[in-house]
């Protein structure tokens, strides 16, 4: 897959959203609303022991006496989380072997989507878990990846396979008590992903999962947990694109990331859910719960994402650097066209000595867009030694959009250094002038200046990656510049 | 009197639910109101008790205040400064030699016999707000309450109901105010003192206005609101200086109002305290204004200071620069919050925020958040926080030239802090602090 100038203008063309279609799946669906009851539906559906049935009750009484965040810089209708359907699954088959055995429908909305995974598994050598609505449906190079020692599988089989793994491992990045969205998802989360390295083994492909939101009215609330031993190596790709949809749709996710002894962990994104129209009408609501732990020593866990859609996005991925000599790292380019809304970035904690964080953070605002960067850097007393570099640059596009920054640093100790840098500007005219009189159309003069602008972040993702992200991004911000 | 029912009566049911410290406040607020004033100042008080009822003292639970636990204070004994016995000598420690104009209060009222404004020229008011507000209200009726906002902000409120005193500052058109205006308020120990300055400058004027703050060394409580406003052309030198006794609680609050063509420089200089939060708020209220906010923070012992400052681009064509910087040393903790907002038709902005962040031992801390909030497209922000401590290659520098280590850190602190300090205007003041930050920094 190449890009080119042709395919972009082919896709700028189409101002409508283009991913946006109903796969009619007879859906195997809870009833609205939200209770105990419901957990223990959910948690019967997937034939969960009980340690985690009593697990989601803890949840969600928790849940119960908490209140919705109001401090993020977005705004929103008040949601109904009682006409919300908690469970949706496609309808269960028997153990699928081969792709011919899945249903043709849910094969040609992968094709629509671009992500055939006959194409993929013959050619990219990406081994893909597509989470089609909220259950796994086929999981593919399982067989190459375990001779390795590697599972990856869906959370539930995770659940009926590796309980050990779960039961220490679930919730101690993100507690159920965490927030507000946490608690939701831990109360009523349906399915995910699970990755385990065993010690020394690198990961010989990227390991990439496909969400999509499919039933109406379904909220998906997704659970993934990576898990990298000592000396291990991953690279997780997560992608998602969501059919066009009047109602705003919840999306509450929780990602727990855990780097043991000189552990590696990338987690890449590239999140492109349905914005809402010019109005803002329709969009997901991506409240999203995203946390690391560097626990061992000389760790590192990498942090990526492109966010181009989503009505509104919150979402912070956060690295806790407790090991010593451990590094955090945060790439992100977020984008906000029409009315979309975005208050993203990430929390740096220093616990261990020497430990080191980077964040680049480039948001890009265009028609009604608001785009808040928002981070925190923590150094706690005995991080000696800690260092930490921030960048924030925000591109404007058109007079009625926003750009905010509200970094938060937190010193505890005189050895650390931090750097903070942020600004703002727009695209110069001078720029697009210069473009133009070299035969590039506005357009294409605009989509050269803003990957430019998010050279930095895009060059941090895998190939395959870089290449869609440009095209999210020509997209996104089509019509911005007239 | 109205006034009066307005705030002792009508509610006296909430009066057993409510705390000691805030019954010592409605007695404060009801004296107040006894005062000769005009009748839409008692309108404002009883708003702004009311206000001050609803919200009480914030909490660190509060965004605004989260690293600022204002318990010393919500906590604290204080006594109304109306029974004071005003003591008339000394306490205006040397300052400089400035030749200046001084006016001076104890818990914020008026000390005429420390005062020196005899030689005032025609043009320049500078009098007590007491005063004022008996003999020629309407001077200040179109400004005073007008830009602090009681909404929201328990502390302004609270001054707002309480105040009975404080200075007024005004220069008439076109007038330039060669010496300096000195502002001095004292707090005695043990009291709770509202202090309620204006500075009005009207067009095409100019002048430097510095407030200090003292007070004794036990426990007391100043609350500061300071109003200005900088008329059309007009120039105002702003410092504020901080000085107060180590155990003392300091809250101020700081409003300015620009129009057009005016230039707002100041220095916000905190060096004393034990609790000093200082907030400041300025307004652009029109276009070709230039407004800078410099500070200084330098911090020992438990001292906790904290700033947060706004500055809110309402126009197209507007400058802004801040530099603040602080030294956090021994257990102190340093808060910096600095807001710039560019509202939608606020183009062609060009605001530079910088704050620099110096911890000289592991048992500080410094919390520091640079906030942007912009709307419009056309405009240049940019912001930048450090934090770190002196750089060794520097200490080896000095050491290798014979330069003791003590020494050659205090050489490159001062270094660090000499910036804000320099640019105060009156040298005999500037000469003092510098001394004095010596001393502080050993």
């Amino acid at each position: 897959m190449s890009f080119t100038t042709d395919t972009l203008e082919q896709d700028l063309k189409t101002q409508e959203y283009k991913y946006g279609f109903i796969t009619d799946i007879e859906a195997d669906s809870a009833p609205p609303g939200l209770n105990e009851d419901i957990v223990r539906f959910i948690s019967a559906k997937k034939n969960e022991p009980e340690w985690l049935l009593e697990w989601r009750l803890k949840a969600f009484a928790k849940w119960k006496t908490m209140r919705e965040p109001k401090w993020p810089n977005v705004s929103y209708p008040p949601i109904s989380y009682q006409d919300i359907i908690y469970y949706s699954a496609p309808k269960p088959k028997k153990v699928l072997n081969s792709l011919d055995e899945v249903d043709p429908e849910l094969l040609a909305t992968f094709e629509k989507l671009g992500i055939s995974l006959d194409e993929q598994k013959r050619l990219s050598g990406v081994a893909v878990d597509a989470v089609f609505d909220s259950v796994s449906v086929v999981t593919t190079f399982k067989e190459k990846l375990s001779e390795l020692g590697i599972i990856f599988c869906s959370f539930s089989e995770a659940v009926h396979n590796h309980p050990e793994l779960i039961k220490q491992y679930l919730g101690s990045v993100v507690p159920y008590t965490d927030n507000y969205f946490a608690a939701l998802n831990s109360a009523v989360f349906s399915d995910g992903s699970f990755v385990y390295i065993p010690k020394g083994v690198r990961c010989p492909m990227e390991l990439s999962t496909y969400f999509r939101i499919n039933a109406l009215n379904t909220g998906q609330f997704e659970r993934t947990l990576i898990i990298a031993e000592e000396g291990a190596y991953v690279s997780y790709l997560e992608g998602c694109t969501a059919p066009m949809r009047d109602e705003n749709q919840l999306h509450a996710a929780v990602v727990e990331l855990v780097a043991q002894k000189n552990g590696t962990i990338k987690y890449s994104t590239v999140q492109n859910w349905y914005p809402g129209d010019k109005e803002g009408k329709g969009g997901i609501y991506n409240f999203v719960t995203k946390r690391g732990i560097c626990k061992g020593d000389n760790s590192k866990i990498t942090w990526t994402q492109v966010e181009t859609g989503s009505a509104i996005t919150w979402k912070y991925p956060s690295c806790i650097l407790q090991g010593d000599n451990s590094v955090g790292e945060f790439y992100s380019v977020a984008v906000t066209n029409n009315m979309q809304q975005a208050d993203t970035g990430t929390k740096m904690v220093h616990v261990g000595k020497n430990t080191k964080s980077t964040i680049v953070s480039k948001g890009i605002s265009a028609g009604k867009g608001q785009n808040t960067y928002r981070g925190l850097v923590k150094i706690l007393k005995k991080a000696t030694n800690a260092h930490n570099y921030s960048q924030c640059d925000s591109l404007l596009m058109g007079d009625r959009c926003g750009a905010h920054t509200f970094p938060y640093i937190e010193v505890q100790n005189s050895s650390a250094r931090v750097e903070h840098e942020a600004s703002t500007s727009k695209v110069g005219e001078d720029q697009i002038f210069y473009c133009n009189q070299r035969g590039l159309s506005s357009e294409d003069a605009v989509n050269l200046i803003v990957n430019g602008f998010c050279k930095e972040v895009f060059r941090e993702l895998p190939m395959e990656f870089a290449v869609e992200a440009q095209k999210l991004l020509g997209i996104s911000l089509e019509g911005s510049v007239g | 009197m109205g006034r009066g029912r307005a705030i002792g009566g009508g509610d006296c049911l909430k009066m057993t639910t409510m705390s000691d410290t805030n019954l010592k406040y409605r007695e404060a607020a009801l004296a107040a109101s006894q005062h000769p004033q005009p009748d839409w100042l008692k309108l404002f008080r009883s708003r702004a008790w009311n206000e001050f009822e609803k919200l009480g003292f914030p909490t660190t639970q509060h965004e605004e205040w989260k690293y600022c636990n204002v318990r010393p204070i919500s906590e604290g004994e204080f006594q109304s400064p109306l029974v004071f016995s005003q003591q008339t000598n000394g306490y205006i420690e040397n300052l400089g030699d400035d030749d200046a104009y001084l006016l001076a209060f104890v818990n914020g009222i008026y000390d005429i016999t420390a005062s020196k404004i005899s030689d005032a020229p025609v043009g320049l008011t500078i009098d007590s707000l007491a005063s004022v507000l008996k003999n020629i209200p309407d001077l200040v009726k179109p400004h005073l309450a007008n830009y602090a906002n009681f909404e929201g902000e328990a502390f302004v409120a609270l001054n707002t109901a309480t105040f009975v005193d404080g200075a007024v500052v005004r220069v008439a058109d076109n007038v330039v105010v060669e010496k300096p205006i000195f502002l001095v308020n004292y707090t005695t120990s043990g009291t709770a003192a509202p202090v309620r300055n204006l500075v009005i400058m009207e067009r095409n004027s100019q002048a430097t206005v510095i407030e200090i703050f003292l007070s004794e060394n036990e426990t007391s409580f100043s609350n500061i609101v300071t109003e200005i406003v900088v008329s059309e052309s007009a120039v105002l030198n702003h410092t504020k200086v901080q000085l107060e006794g180590g155990n003392a609680n300091h809250i101020s609050t700081q409003v300015i109002e620009q129009s057009k063509s005016s230039v707002f420089d100041s220095q916000n200089i905190c060096l004393g305290a034990s609790l000093a939060r200082t907030t400041i708020y300025a307004r652009l209220g029109a276009e070709h204004i230039e407004c800078t906010i410099d500070g200084l923070y330098c911090l020992n012992n438990n001292q906790l200071v904290d700033n947060h400052t706004t500055i809110d681009h309402a126009f197209p064509n507007c400058n802004s620069f801040e530099l603040y910087k602080g030294v956090m040393d021994e257990k102190s903790t340093g808060v910096f919050n600095g807001k710039i907002f560019v509202r939608q038709d606020a183009q062609k902005t060009d605001s530079k925020q910088t704050n620099q962040n110096l911890l000289l031992s592991d048992d500080a801390t410094i919390n520091t958040k640079p906030q942007l909030e912009i709307y419009a497209d056309d405009v240049r922000c940019t912001h930048g926080a450090t934090v770190g401590r002196l750089d060794p290659n520097a200490l080896f520098y000095l050491q290798a030239r014979g330069i003791g280590a003590e020494e050659a850190r205090s050489i490159l602190v001062h270094a660090f802090a000499n910036e804000v300090i320099q640019r105060v205007k009156p040298v005999g003041l500037r000469t003092e602090l510098e001394k004095r930050l010596y001393q502080k920094l050993g």
